[in-house]
């Protein structure tokens, strides 16, 4: 039987083994070697498992095959190779057969060269494999990404050199409020609605001459410049983008990458800082005038206190009792005008600290400004002719008393001082639309132009005034008292022609102004 | 000389060629090639187990099994007779480790006796805190058979020989 079984193996590349019970080779096939791991040891009386190392730890599945509890066994590709040789890979089917002369099962273990179809196999799971680690290695590399970009505070855009948008990133949806399929293939002015000339410059060029940038490292066109945007809701918002552009798959063709921060609340913060500071700055300087003025304002009145103090003190005796007198009258006069610098101070510092209490009260304001007029014009000796006009037969309104005095007396006294006796003062009180205005109008000398813008600032006092006394504090009391009333204050004016000062006030004052 | 049947297992391309080269010849190449079949490796050691008072030679016969993977599962043959059996995965690659306690149960379903170690290996190629990380789920799929979770690096050859004495060390000592 063996010699028959050597001729049928041979030219199938087939060869084959017997053991006992104890896994010792009794017969072997003539090319049986070159399967073996170690040769020398594949050799009859040898245990099998020295020459082949695949069958130590299965002696359990050995003993089961010889005593029929199980049919077979069978280990496939096992390969044969070091680095000098070429690879051999073998089948190995372990079957029993009937020893006829020990009357029990003997081993008979087939060896077969699988080497070509398993090259062919190694080749095929090699591919496969590199495939699949490539795919693994790929998928992997872009879902790293794609987390690290949809992490990114900062909102990201990606458009081709027409400004298309290809991609956004989770924080662009969230800020502008549009889903990517919303935005993708849409141009970027959809959300970007005013660039900054810098930036329209620098993408300009790079549209004009690519060529000169590098595309192959991309370029950074444009670093944190601050344009304007508007959401899906219509918000306005400001975003600082940088940009860069980045090359794609195909040669000499880019795309724009934009990273922006949303800097439109750091924007309200500085514009309302740098208003501040303005404030702040325009108060002191404000304040460093006012402390200059007022300290020149009081030096003039006292020199003549002092001047009037000393002729009474070294020449009182000489003096005649009328001369006393006029001297005393003159110190009389400039403490009173002192008295009156000194409260319209007092009054300015209160409206400017906000110290200025405002109470409406219920008046009839047509009678409350004849009855002013009248006063104003007995207090000026009636040196000009007042002449008050008002068409409703009453006009109910709801001001602070002491204020609109205020207001009223500041404009009729101006009218008086600064125009000639013997003309006239012009009072109007009209009504419109829930408004009381009051016009006062003179045939004055008039305010010269450039003069005008500054008319209410606290000791601005026009350029043509001559000799004509003044704080240069009425108006701007005046304006902060009208101010207080939610009003307006105007004034036209021609030189040498007369001036015309429009106050408009709500009749009845809204709740949340009373104090 | 006592010698013990040992296989590596694990998905394609997780290293486990690249172990047993370094383990036995002391070398490493980047290039991949997939394995085939199995190949038979033998390499004597010298271990101390603990309930033994000398050093004892063993020789380890490593099987390097074909890498698994979803079209394809490892030939229960092949494990037959194993006493040990080192699971590895990638730790670049997180499905590999996620198939881990598959290759731990599919072992003990042929040998309930055996022994695993489970090495994580590339961990030259993550940052520490992943490691740990990584170290922190295979512990939870791992049972009692499993004596050692190591991060290994074909390529730097940390923890590699530890994780074959290990296993021979517990393989020893349990007989």
């Amino acid at each position: 039987m063996n010699s028959l079984l050597k001729k049928i193996f041979a030219p199938r590349r087939m060869e084959y083994l017997t053991i006992d019970r104890n896994f010792k080779i009794t017969d072997t096939s003539d090319g049986l070697k070159r399967f073996a791991d170690k040769p020398e040891e594949a050799v009859v009386g040898k245990e099998i498992t020295l020459g082949f190392p695949e069958f130590f730890g299965i002696e359990d599945i050995l003993v089961a095959i010889q005593q029929g509890r199980q049919a077979d066994f069978h280990l496939k590709g096992i390969a044969r190779y070091s680095e000098t040789e070429s690879p051999l890979y073998i089948d190995i089917n372990i079957i029993a057969y009937p020893d006829g002369e020990n009357l029990e099962n003997r081993l008979f273990i087939f060896f077969e060269d699988v080497t070509e179809k398993l090259l062919l196999e190694q080749a095929l799971v090699q591919k496969s494999n590199e495939a699949n680690l490539l795919l693994s290695s790929l998928s992997a590399a872009k879902d790293y990404i794609d987390k690290i970009i949809n992490s990114m505070v900062e909102v990201l855009l990606v458009t081709t050199l027409s400004g298309k948008i290809k991609k956004i990133n989770q924080a662009a949806e969230n800020l502008f409020g549009y889903s990517e399929a919303e935005l993708l293939g849409q141009p970027i002015t959809k959300i970007v609605t005013e660039w900054a000339s810098e930036a329209l410059r620098a993408r300009q060029r790079y549209r004009q001459s690519p060529a000169n940038h590098q595309p192959s490292l991309g370029c950074e066109l444009f670093k944190d410049v601050e344009v304007n945007c508007q959401t899906k809701a219509g918000k306005k918002i400001t975003i600082a983008f940088s940009c860069s552009t980045i090359s794609t798959d195909i040669e000499d063709l880019q795309n724009f990458v934009y990273v922006g921060r949303d800097t439109t609340e750091r924007r309200r913060t500085q514009e309302e800082l740098i208003k501040t500071l303005e404030q702040e700055k325009e108060l002191r300087k404000l304040k460093s005038r006012f402390i200059s003025i007022a300290s020149h304002e009081f030096r003039t009145p006292l020199a003549m206190i002092l001047l009037s103090s000393d002729i009474l003190k070294q020449y009182g005796h000489k003096l005649s009792e009328d001369k006393k007198s006029k001297q005393l009258d003159k110190i009389k006069v400039t403490v009173s005008n002192m008295t009156r610098l000194l409260d319209d101070i007092l009054t300015i510092n209160q409206t400017e600290a906000m110290q200025v209490s405002f109470n409406p009260v219920p008046i009839e304001l047509k009678k409350f400004c004849q009855e002013l007029a009248e006063e104003i014009e007995l207090a000026t000796n009636k040196t000009h002719d007042f002449v008050f006009q008002c068409q409703e037969s009453e006009v109910s309104a709801e001001m602070d008393e002491k204020l609109l005095r205020q207001i009223v007396t500041n404009l009729l006294s101006n009218a008086v001082k600064y125009s000639s006796p013997g003309s006239t003062v012009y009072f109007d009180l009209l009504v419109k639309k829930g408004w009381a205005i009051f016009k006062i109008r003179d045939q004055g000398i008039g305010i010269p132009q450039p003069d005008q813008g500054r008319l209410f600032e606290t000791f601005h006092r026009a350029s043509n005034v001559g000799n004509v006394s003044g704080t240069g504090l009425g108006l701007a009391i005046t304006k902060g008292a009208v101010e207080l009333h939610s009003g307006t204050i105007a004034v036209e004016s021609e030189e040498g022609q007369g001036t015309t000062f429009t106050v408009c006030v709500p009749i009845v004052q809204p709740k949340e102004l009373t104090t | 000389m006592i010698s013990k049947k040992i296989c590596l297992v694990g998905d394609f391309g997780v290293g486990k060629t690249s172990l047993i080269r370094r383990f036995v010849d002391a070398q490493f190449s980047d290039q991949y090639l997939s394995t085939v079949g199995v190949k038979i490796s033998r390499k004597v050691v010298e271990i101390t187990p603990n309930n033994q008072p000398e050093k004892l030679k063993l020789q380890m016969l490593i099987w390097d099994l074909e890498g698994s993977n979803k079209f394809k599962a490892i030939a229960p043959a092949y494990l037959q007779g194993a006493r040990g059996t080192i699971v590895v995965a990638d730790v670049t690659r997180i499905d590999t480790i996620d198939r881990v306690s598959g290759h731990i149960y599919n072992f003990l379903e042929i040998n309930p006796q055996g022994f695993l170690v489970v090495a994580l290996n590339k961990s030259d190629l993550v940052d520490e805190e992943k490691l740990s990380k990584l170290l922190e789920m295979v512990q939870s799929q791992a049972q009692d058979r499993v004596i050692g979770i190591y991060p290994t690096s074909a390529k730097t050859g940390i923890h590699v020989d530890l994780i074959f004495e290990t296993l021979a060390c517990a393989i020893i000592e349990k007989e």
